[in-house]
C-alpha cells in the first residue's frame, strides 16, 4: 500500500514517513502544497495524509483540486481544532480528520481503515479460498497454519486480495509496493509473486498473459 | 437618607413633594387669610353700623353730659331723650351718677340700633362710651375693665383683642365709642376652614406624589429595557447591538455609548479568541512532532543513534514551545497591564548587523546574497523587539527567496518622520520581489 504524506514540518514529516514504512506502507513525502498536489494527481496512492496549514497551496485548495480528478482517500492532519474547520475539510472531500498531536497507532489504524473502505472490504480480516489475511497484524494463514511472508510478499498478497477478481498489472503492483525512493527493477515483482505461489499454493495467484495477475474471489 | 441619595425615583418624589407642599401651603395660606379678612370685614361692618348708631344717639345727648361739665341750668329741659317711649328691656350695669345731677337729668338709655342685647348670647354685641376725660358715660355687656381705651381716632380703628373684635371711634365732643363682640363662631369657622384647607392640601399632595411615583416608573421603564437588552447582549451574543432608533430620544446617547462599549468588548474578545486559537495551533505542531517521535522510538527496539535523533527533535521542539510560552506570558502581562516595556535607546544599525550575522548561514544554504547598508539610527524601546522583528522579516526573506536571489537591508533615518509616534510596517509586493519598511519613532 502506498501513501503520500503532505506536511511542511520536516520533523513531523520524517516521523510520519518512518512510522508508516514500519507499518508496511510505501511512503512518498511532500513538504509543500504544490509538490503534494503534483504527486497526488500523478500517482494512484492508496491514501493521502494532508496537513491543512502548509505553504504554497493550503490543504483545502489541494483537496479541492484533487477531488476534481481523483477519489483517493484523504486523511486530514491538522492543528486547527475548530469544529468549523473539521466540517469544512470533510465537506470539501476529506475522508477522515485527525487533530495534532495524534497517536501514531491510531493514525495507522485510521489509514488502514480508509484503505479498506476504499476497496470495499470493511473487515480487517478476510479469507479467500484456504488463505486468511489479517491486515492489522499483517499475517497470513493457510489452512489455519501461519505462513511467513516477507514485507514485499505480504504487500503483494494484500494488494491482490483487496482487488480479488480484478486483474492487477505488474506496473500497478510495482507502483503500490515501492515508493519514490525505491529504484528496484520491475521484474522483482515476478520474483515476489513466484515466492508467494510457493508459500500459498500455485492456484492462489493466476497469471493472465500480457495483462497481469489475479486472485479469484 | 442613604436610599434617597441613591434612588433617582425617590429623589424625584421628594423634590416633587417639596415643591407641591410649598405651592399648596402658599395657596392655602393666601386663601385662609383672604377668607379671614373677609369674615373680619363683615364683622367690622356690623360693628361700624353699631358704632355709627351709637354716635348718632350720642349727638342727641346734652353737651355737658358728654363733656362732664355742669350745664347751664336753663338749658337742661331741651335735652330730653329723643324717644322716651323706647324703654330698654333691661338696663345692664349702672352708671355712676355724677354728683350734683337731679333725676330729671337722668341719661336716656343708649342701645345699639341693631337690636337688643341678649345676655348669654355668645355673639352678643357689647359697647362702651367714655368722655374725653376718661369717665364712662355708658357701657353695656363690657367684660373688660371700664377705663377709657386709648388709641381712638376720627377713623374707626378695628382690632382683635383677646377673643373679641372691637372698633374704636371718636364720637361727638371727643367721646370715645367702643363696640365689640366676641369672635366666637367666626373663629371656630375659620379654624374649621383651616382644617379643611389642610385636609384638601394633604389629599392633593398624596394624589400628586402617587402620580409622580407612577410617572417616574414609566420614565425608568425604557432605561430598564435598555438594561435588559444590554444584559442579554453581554450574556449571549456580543455582536448584537441596541438599535438607537428604537429607544427614546433622551436615551439615544446611552444606547450609543453602550454600543461603543460592546464594540470594544467584542473586538477585545475576538482578539483574545483569535490569539488563543493561534497559540493553541502553534503549540499543537511541536507537540505532534514530539509525540510522533516518542511513539516511534518506543514502538520497537531502536539503536542509540535513532534514540539520539528522537531526543534531539524533542529538545528542538521544547525550545520552540518555550519561546511560545514566553510570548504568551508577555501577552498575558500586557493584557493585565503588567508589561514592563523597557524604553531605552536601541541602536538599530547595530541590531541589524547582529541579525544579519546570525542569518548568514541560512542565506548561504539557500544561496541568497544579503546586502546590508547602515547609518546610525537610534529608536526608543525594548532592545529585543526590533531584533525579533528584523529576524522574522529577514529569515522569511531568505527562506521564501529564489535560489540565488538577494536580500537588501538598510537601517537608517527617514527625513520628516520624526513625528511618527507608534511605528508601522509598510510593504509593496510588485510581483517578483517585495519591499518591507519598518518605521519606528526615533529618540528625541
Amino acid at each position: 500500500m502506498r501513501v503520500l504524506v503532505i506536511e511542511d514540518e520536516p520533523d513531523l514529516l520524517s516521523a510520519l514517513a518512518q512510522a508508516l514504512r514500519e507499518g508496511g506502507f510505501a511512503v512518498d513525502e511532500a513538504d509543500s502544497g504544490t509538490d503534494g498536489l503534483y504527486k497526488a494527481t500523478e500517482w494512484d496512492y492508496d491514501a493521502i495524509l494532508l496537513d491543512l496549514m502548509i505553504p504554497g497551496l493550503d490543504g483545502w485548495e489541494i483537496l479541492r483540486r484533487l477531488r476534481a480528478k481523483k477519489t483517493t482517500p484523504v486523511l486530514i492532519l491538522t492543528a486547527r481544532d475548530a469544529i468549523s474547520d473539521r466540517v469544512r475539510g470533510l465537506d470539501i472531500g476529506a475522508d477522515d480528520y485527525l487533530l495534532k498531536p495524534f497517536n501514531l497507532t491510531e493514525l495507522l489504524a485510521r489509514v488502514r481503515a480508509l484503505i479498506r473502505r476504499a476497496v470495499g472490504r470493511p473487515d480487517a480480516t478476510f479469507t479467500l479460498h484456504d488463505v486468511t489475511i489479517n491486515t492489522v497484524r499483517r499475517t497470513v494463514f493457510r489452512c489455519g497454519q501461519p505462513v511467513v511472508l516477507t514485507a514485499r510478499e505480504y504487500a503483494i498478497v494484500e494488494l491482490l486480495a483487496h482487488r480479488s477478481g480484478q486483474v492487477v498489472s505488474k506496473t500497478q503492483i510495482y507502483e503500490h509496493i515501492f515508493d519514490e525512493t525505491d529504484d528496484t527493477l520491475s521484474n522483482l515483482v515476478e520474483v515476489h509473486v513466484s515466492n508467494v505461489r510457493k508459500k500459498l499454493g500455485r492456484e492462489f495467484i493466476h497469471t493472465i498473459r500480457g495483462m497481469g495477475y489475479v486472485v479469484d474471489r | 437618607m442613604w436610599l434617597i441619595g441613591r434612588s433617582i425615583r425617590l429623589r424625584m418624589v421628594v423634590w416633587c413633594a417639596a415643591v407641591l407642599m410649598a405651592v399648596l401651603s402658599g395657596y392655602a395660606a393666601m386663601l385662609y387669610y383672604e377668607v379671614r379678612a373677609a369674615r373680619l370685614a363683615e364683622l367690622d361692618g356690623q360693628l361700624d353700623t353699631v358704632a355709627a348708631g351709637l354716635e348718632a344717639s350720642l349727638r342727641l345727648f346734652p353737651t355737658q353730659e358728654l363733656t362732664g361739665e355742669d350745664p347751664p341750668p336753663n338749658e337742661s329741659p331741651e335735652f330730653a331723650p329723643p324717644k322716651p317711649d323706647r324703654v330698654p328691656k333691661e338696663r345692664p350695669g349702672t352708671r355712676p351718677t355724677p354728683p350734683g345731677r337731679d333725676r330729671s337729668r337722668q341719661p336716656m338709655p343708649l342701645n345699639p340700633p341693631s337690636g337688643p342685647l341678649c345676655p348669654g348670647d355668645p355673639n352678643a354685641i357689647y359697647f362702651g362710651v367714655w368722655r374725653t376725660n376718661g369717665t364712662e358715660i355708658r357701657s353695656v355687656g363690657m367684660t373688660r375693665d371700664s377705663s377709657s381705651p386709648i388709641g381712638a381716632s376720627s377713623q374707626p380703628v378695628h382690632s382683635t383683642r383677646g377673643p373679641n373684635r372691637e372698633v374704636l371711634v371718636f364720637g361727638p365732643q371727643r367721646t370715645v365709642i367702643l363696640v365689640g363682640r366676641p369672635l366666637g363662631r367666626v373663629e371656630a369657622e375659620l379654624t374649621h376652614f383651616a382644617w379643611l384647607l389642610f385636609g384638601t392640601g394633604a389629599a392633593v399632595l398624596a394624589v400628586g406624589l402617587a402620580g409622580v411615583w407612577v410617572i417616574s416608573r414609566s420614565i425608568f421603564r425604557p432605561v430598564a429595557r435598555i438594561a435588559d437588552a444590554a444584559s442579554r447582549i453581554s450574556q449571549t451574543n456580543l455582536s448584537e447591538r441596541i438599535d438607537p432608533a428604537s429607544v427614546e430620544l433622551e436615551l439615544t446617547g446611552l444606547a450609543v455609548v453602550l454600543n461603543a462599549a460592546f464594540d470594544r468588548l467584542e473586538s477585545a474578545f475576538d482578539r483574545q479568541v483569535r490569539f488563543t486559537a493561534d497559540a493553541s495551533h502553534e503549540l499543537r505542531t511541536p507537540l505532534a512532532v514530539i509525540r510522533a517521535h516518542a511513539e516511534l522510538a518506543l514502538s520497537q527496539p531502536r539503536t542509540g543513534d535513532e534514540l539520539r535523533k528522537t531526543i534531539d527533535v524533542t529538545l528542538r521542539m521544547t525550545e520552540r514551545m518555550t519561546h511560545l510560552a514566553e510570548q504568551l506570558l508577555q501577552l498575558a502581562r500586557a493584557d493585565t497591564g503588567e508589561a514592563v516595556l523597557h524604553h531605552e535607546p536601541v541602536e538599530l544599525d547595530r541590531v541589524a548587523e547582529e541579525v544579519v550575522a546570525q542569518l548568514v548561514t541560512l542565506a548561504d544554504e539557500k544561496q541568497v546574497q544579503i546586502e546590508l547598508t547602515t547609518e546610525p539610527a537610534t529608536v526608543s524601546g525594548d532592545e529585543t523587539a526590533p531584533g525579533q522583528l528584523f529576524g522574522n522579516l529577514l529569515s522569511n526573506a531568505i527562506r521564501y527567496n529564489l535560489l540565488g536571489g538577494w536580500v537588501r537591508t538598510r537601517a537608517g533615518r527617514l527625513q520628516g518622520i520624526v513625528e511618527a509616534h507608534g511605528g508601522r510596517i509598510e510593504f509593496d509586493i510588485p510581483g517578483v520581489g517585495s519591499t518591507f519598511r519598518v518605521i519606528l519613532p526615533t529618540t528625541q
